[in-house]
């Protein structure tokens, strides 16, 4: 046991490390913090990450945090890596952009038979772009130069989730995040270089609610709400002029995590040992309360309905593998918050994923692909593909080490 | 369990491979980004210049000499330039050796001075002659220090017999230098041959026949024959230059008739490190009054807005720029990218007869505005101005430098601490010849006919500029 422990912990080390590798390659990370990344990661990622309304036992459901689910006795971990191709277009342009990560390392645990908690790490904006813009030289005659600009880092979320267990059918949650990270950027006009950071630390507290409903003995439903209000986010910026060596002057500016609400609806069924999920949500962020940071870029609310199906020919099964693995289907639609010369950018893309259960059908392996779109007319356009793959280990800890 | 964690290793791994992403820059988005700098060229910034005279420019053991002379004038506008240069030469004659079986039956023939163009010349060598004078010295070229360390500049001097020696009058073809062609009598023009007087070829001859002192040694010979010096006759028109160094001979030439007549040859040649040209320039008809200069220097205003540069007689341009610190204000904060420094020759200062110098040197104070040194190019090496002439237009001829050091640091400087640039002739003109450069100021401008040339000093400035965003 204590060999697992330490391989365990080995294993966690390395995939924290390799976490503060953020990376997106993508012209909609150059303003303010950066693209918000709003996807979980888990094992919902094949059903477009749907899951306000689904409390299902050993699921790390970030979507809301009373819907952890953790069968007593056990011990969640879940690590997730996701790699990203993208195409970006514009009037006459296609350019390329790739990107892989360590997208979420989480926990979950049952500590008594009404509360369960879970910790981990997520994304929660990614900063991560190089381009070169041309422009022409002020008072000269004709001549152009070249500025180049880089940006790195972004926020990243560690969370503390606690669910508990108000009713037999009705599940609170509150979830304590610390946003937290770093936003390189910088300019480099010939061998000059201003480089800004701004820095971000901040807790912030949002709630769930999920509720359970037995309609006959094969089918049940869940509906979830969840609530975040809206904060002022402090930003320290420090920016270096290379040429005035390590000269750094520091000031602050405010920026503001909207406030946002989300419902969602599941249904389950089980006939026979095949199991049907069809699961739905729609998320509201209020972007059009806050200001945009950059006049050329100006915030509108943002709404996203996520969908998904799931289905498993034959949990019972031993003997055809294929009968017990979880297939799943999904669709999202995304009018995002950002709007750049009046018009709005939207997403929208499907998913398609398969869960994979190991032997003791507790740990499962987890791989899903996202083909989705974003943009609008005479926007830059970014089409990409998405792969997803992870693990979600579902352990006896505790019996066992009583056993020990 | 262990297969999660192999799992877990390996998506590691092939993140980690996969990683390597591309380092190219997108041109997508570039409307996208925040753009706090931006590069602004702006040529307006004022350059303030100056004449500046120096003392004296050593002139000796150069290998040429100068003489003639020529009144520097604007040939379209007819403005007095840098005055009426004259140019003589000073030339120590070497004790030739004497053949030790020297007889007493040698008959003299003729003495002549045998020489050859250098190639400079200034003024029209085709339309008129040079008359040449050739005075014999009456002290010797020496100074009262020790051997070695005589320095002889343009306005040394030492006493001559007024009356010449001899003179000469020949047409000028100073391009017919080229030492392959000349030297062995091969093709090309023949050298400059003056005839000195018979009687002083006699008496060397016969004090070389009967061994007297004077040829024993270089100092007996040296009192005997102090040297000679080249003057210019009256006419004022060219500035010409010959060769001081073995391809100027004295010939003297005698034979011994005996059963057969046999000719024999005596050459002396020049000791070239006591030779130095005299050139002075008379600018009593010209803005250079010297009254008018204050600390040496004579600021553009006053000169026609012009300044100069010489060659032989020491005048250099001084440049500063007073509103250089204006720019700073412009911006955040912002640096000079590159700065270069356009140096125009003014029309009608230069023509086939009056050159203008290839090169030249071009200096800045340093951060205190004290201490001068050369001043490098960006890549650090050092610039001759890489002068480009424009004989159809005349506008366009320029010398270029790059500046951008020299104007980074007089930005870096306080505001009230004005650093300066200067211009010189190259070292290779600067002591040889009489080469003048006449170049505009910032509000130079000569109009003739219906035609106007602005032949002005620009600073070309690429300024990056940081503008900080509220």
């Amino acid at each position: 046991m204590i060999k697992r422990i330490i391989t365990f912990a080995i294993a966690s080390l390395f995939c924290v490390l390799a976490y503060a590798q953020h990376s997106t390659s993508s012209p909609y990370s150059t303003i303010g913090i950066g693209e918000i990344d709003s996807r979980i990661y888990g094992l919902n990622s094949g059903m477009a990450n749907a899951g306000i309304g689904t409390y299902l036992p050993g699921f790390l459901n970030n979507t809301n945090p009373a819907a952890i689910a953790v069968d007593s006795s056990y011990f969640i971990f879940d690590v997730s890596l996701s790699g990203t191709l993208s195409r970006y277009s514009t009037a006459g342009m296609k350019e390329y952009a790739n990107n892989e990560n360590v997208k979420k390392v989480a926990f979950g645990v049952r500590i008594f038979s009404k509360l369960t908690v879970s910790a981990g790490i997520l994304p929660y904006s990614n900063v991560q772009y190089k381009i070169q813009s041309d422009s022409y030289v002020e008072g000269g005659n004709n001549e152009r130069y070249t500025t180049y600009h880089e940006g790195s880092g972004g926020l990243s979320k560690t969370y503390l989730s606690a669910s508990y267990k108000l009713l037999p059918y009705l599940y609170a949650g509150v979830n304590a995040s610390y946003l937290f990270g770093r936003i390189n950027r910088s300019e480099t006009l010939s061998n000059q270089t201003v480089q800004t950071a701004s820095e971000v630390d901040k807790i912030l507290f949002d709630f769930g609610l999920i509720y359970n409903k037995k309609l006959n003995v094969n089918t049940s439903v869940s509906a979830g709400l969840v609530f975040g209000y809206q904060s002022r986010i402090k930003m320290r910026n420090y920016r270096t002029l290379s040429s005035l060596g390590t000269t750094e002057t520091e000031t602050s500016t405010f920026t503001s995590i909207p406030g946002n609400i989300g419902a969602g609806f599941s249904i389950q069924n089980h006939s026979g040992h095949s199991y049907k999920m069809l699961a739905v949500d729609y998320k509201f962020h209020n972007w059009a309360n806050i200001k945009s940071p950059d006049n050329r870029m100006k915030y509108s609310d943002n709404h996203r309905v996520n969908a998904g199906v799931q289905y498993i020919p034959n949990y019972r099964t031993s003997r055809k593998y294929f009968q017990r693995v979880q297939y799943q289907l999904g669709a999202y639609f995304e009018k995002s918050n950002q709007v750049v010369n009046g018009k709005r950018i939207s997403e929208m893309g499907a998913t398609a994923g398969m869960v994979f259960p190991l032997k003791n059908n507790y740990t499962q392996i987890f791989f899903s692909a996202d083909l989705g779109r974003r943009g609008g007319a005479s926007l830059i356009n970014e089409n990409y593909i998405r792969i997803n793959l992870g693990v979600s280990v579902n352990q006896l800890w505790f019996i066992k080490w009583a056993y020990q | 369990m262990k297969k999660s964690i192999s799992v877990i290793s390996f998506l590691s791994v092939c993140i980690f491979i996969f990683s390597c992403s591309s380092e190219a820059y997108f041109k997508i988005g570039a409307g996208w980004v925040d753009t706090n700098m931006k590069l602004v060229y702006i040529d307006s910034c004022k350059a303030r210049l100056s004449t500046v005279r120096v003392d004296s420019i050593p002139t000796y053991s150069q290998g040429t000499i100068l003489v003639g002379k020529y009144e520097d004038v604007n040939t379209v506008t007819g403005e007095k330039l840098t005055g009426r240069i004259n140019a003589s030469s000073y030339l120590e004659i070497s004790i030739p050796s004497v053949p030790s079986n020297m007889g007493n039956n040698n008959v003299f023939d003729s003495l002549f001075i045998e020489m050859r163009f250098n190639g400079f010349y200034m003024g029209d060598t085709l339309n008129s002659d040079m008359h040449l004078k050739i005075h014999q010295l009456a002290e010797r070229i020496a100074l009262d220090v020790a051997v070695g360390t005589e320095v002889y500049y343009n306005t040394t001097s030492f006493e001559y017999d007024p009356n010449p020696l001899a003179e000469a009058v020949f047409p000028m073809r100073p391009s017919n230098t080229e030492s392959g062609k000349l030297i062995d009598g091969g093709i090309g023009v023949e050298p400059v041959r003056i005839k000195l007087p018979d009687y002083l070829g006699e008496e060397m001859l016969r004090k070389m026949e009967e061994k007297e002192e004077e040829f024993e040694s270089s100092d007996k010979f040296l009192d005997y024959f102090k040297g000679l010096v080249f003057t210019a006759g009256d006419d004022v028109g060219t500035v010409i230059g010959f060769r001081a160094d073995s391809t100027f001979k004295i010939n003297l030439h005698y034979h011994v008739q005996e059963e057969f007549k046999t000719e024999k040859l005596i050459t002396f040649s020049i000791n070239s490190r006591n030779q130095f040209n005299s050139i002075i320039s008379d600018r009593s008809a010209t803005d250079l009054l010297p009254d008018l200069f204050v600390d040496n220097e004579i600021p553009s205003s006053l000169t026609g807005n012009k300044s100069f540069i010489s060659a032989g007689d020491g005048l250099y341009t001084k440049i500063e720029f007073p509103d250089l610190h204006d720019i700073l204000l412009m911006s955040t904060y912002g640096i000079v990218e590159s700065a270069i420094l356009e140096i125009r020759p003014v029309y009608g200062t230069y023509q086939e007869y009056t050159p203008i110098p290839r090169s030249l040197t071009i200096s800045a104070s340093n951060a205190s505005g004290e201490a001068e040194s050369v001043l490098n190019d960006v890549q650090g090496q050092s610039q001759t101005g890489n002068l480009v002439i424009d004989p159809q237009f005349w506008s366009n001829t320029l010398y270029t430098f790059d500046v951008t050091a020299f104007v980074q640091n007089q930005m870096s400087a306080p505001a009230d601490q004005k650093l300066y640039l200067t211009l010189r002739m190259a070292s290779s003109e600067m002591q040889n010849s009489t080469r003048r450069l006449v170049i505009g100021d910032s509000n130079h401008f000569i109009e003739t006919g219906n035609m106007t040339y602005y032949n002005r000093v620009k600073l070309r400035l690429y300024f990056n500029m940081y503008n900080e965003k509220n």
